[in-house]
């Protein structure tokens, strides 16, 4: 049978993704936020995963306003990186683990979490961004799930934790034996239009860490409005968050969170043992 | 075509086709023609021409397609920000330095990295 070994959640700026990019990762600025991603990369490696399932939000590089499903899971072979305007960034294809992901999409439906299977997914920063530091050899097969933090109506931050929840009794019951790491991505607080643009609601990035550590569910009871207005309109990409929080086992316990602070960013990166340990 | 005409969706269209490099090439070459392909308005058309970026984040226009308009400008999202606070790009970067230092003691990080002095 599969397990989940561990959670981890993370930012997934562009920010980050043009620092490595760039090489700018060892800049003073740019090193706390690396060290802790490299941090967060040895941890999970000595939790050995088999698969990841990677909960992110798409930014309008693969969905679209013609339709735009609340949430979806890719169950293809591969995914391409996408061109979010300036060219795609020079990674090749990402592997999909397409039976782990089948089984998920079956389990949710018959969970009640009616989602939709893309067979062609693009892939942009809200998956990649952190995705070079936390599987360096790129060779780890994905399951990528998106939540519609974008087109009206989103879903609720409630139903995003019943679609965790789900994620996390489907890789329970799936047959084979697998050693999976489930990732949220997105966030902390950012704010990215109007008088208030680039303003870092650091205070609520620390409440919010405090309750996913000590009680996460209550987190549920957040509407996204809520999310918006204590973060910053972007911010409510931390559903992802909740819902990779959500997949493990109650008793999970957080290991580290790092936080920092930096530019229009709240950067977070924290890890969750779930149950039992490498 | 009335003068206050727009149209959002049309708009969101054009800026979701810069995703492709030809697209871009085009837009590069000739901006008011490219953006004749699609039916934005007069006032969307006008928005867009004149990079109004905070016009159209209020007429519902995604800050994540903005970006694209901004890769094919060669305006960042910083200068970009810097605009829709009514900013200059000095002012905006004094305001993010100021706001990193005010922050700082809430960073929670590994031991051997420290946020950089400024």
């Amino acid at each position: 049978m599969a397990t989940i070994i561990a959670g981890l959640g993370c930012s997934h700026a562009p920010s980050i993704a043009h620092a490595y990019d760039s090489g700018n990762a060892r800049s003073a600025a740019m090193a706390p936020l690396f060290e802790a991603f490299a941090r967060a990369a040895r941890w999970l490696a000595e939790r050995r995963p088999d698969a990841l399932v990677v909960i992110y939000n798409d930014h309008v590089d693969n969905y679209f306003f013609d339709a735009w499903p609340a949430f979806s899971i890719g169950v293809a072979a591969h995914y391409e990186i996408a061109d979010e305007g300036w060219g795609p960034r020079r990674f090749p294809s990402v592997r999909g683990h397409r039976a782990l992901a089948r089984h998920i999409a079956a389990h949710l439906v018959e969970s009640g979490i009616d989602l939709t299977a893309s067979h062609r997914m693009e892939l942009d920063h809200g998956f990649l961004s952190p995705m070079p530091m936390i599987d360096e050899d790129w060779c780890i097969p994905v399951v990528p799930v998106t939540i519609n933090v974008v087109l009206d109506p989103l879903p609720t931050p409630s139903r995003c934790w019943a679609m965790g929840e789900a994620i996390g009794s489907a890789i329970a019951c799936y047959g084979e034996d697998l050693r999976v790491a489930v990732i949220g991505t997105g966030g902390l607080s950012h704010q990215l239009t109007g008088r208030d643009f680039g303003k870092v609601f650091a205070e609520w990035d620390r409440e919010f860490l405090a309750l996913l550590e000590h009680a996460p569910q209550t987190l549920t009871r957040y509407t996204m409005a809520d999310f918006a207005r204590l973060g910053g309109e972007h911010s409510i990409e931390v559903v992802q968050w909740l819902a990779m929080r959500a997949a493990l086992p109650a008793a999970s316990r957080m290991d580290f969170s790092y936080y920092y602070p930096f530019g229009l960013m709240g950067y977070a990166i924290a890890g969750f043992c779930a149950g039992e340990a490498a | 075509m009335k003068a206050d005409d727009i149209n959002t969706y049309e708009i969101s269209r054009l800026l979701y086709s810069l995703r492709e490099p030809a697209n871009r090439e085009a837009f590069r070459a000739g901006a008011e023609a490219y953006c004749r392909r699609f039916a934005p308005g007069a006032r969307g058309m006008r928005l867009l021409l004149e990079r109004d970026w905070q016009g159209l984040v209020d007429e519902g226009v995604s800050v994540y397609l903005l970006t694209k308009l901004g890769a094919v400008s060669g305006v960042s999202l910083l200068q970009m920000g810097a605009k829709m606070r009514g900013m200059s790009d000095d002012q905006f970067q004094r305001f993010i330095e100021e706001q990193n230092r005010r922050n700082r003691p809430l960073a929670v990080l590994p031991d051997e990295a420290r946020p950089p002095k400024t």
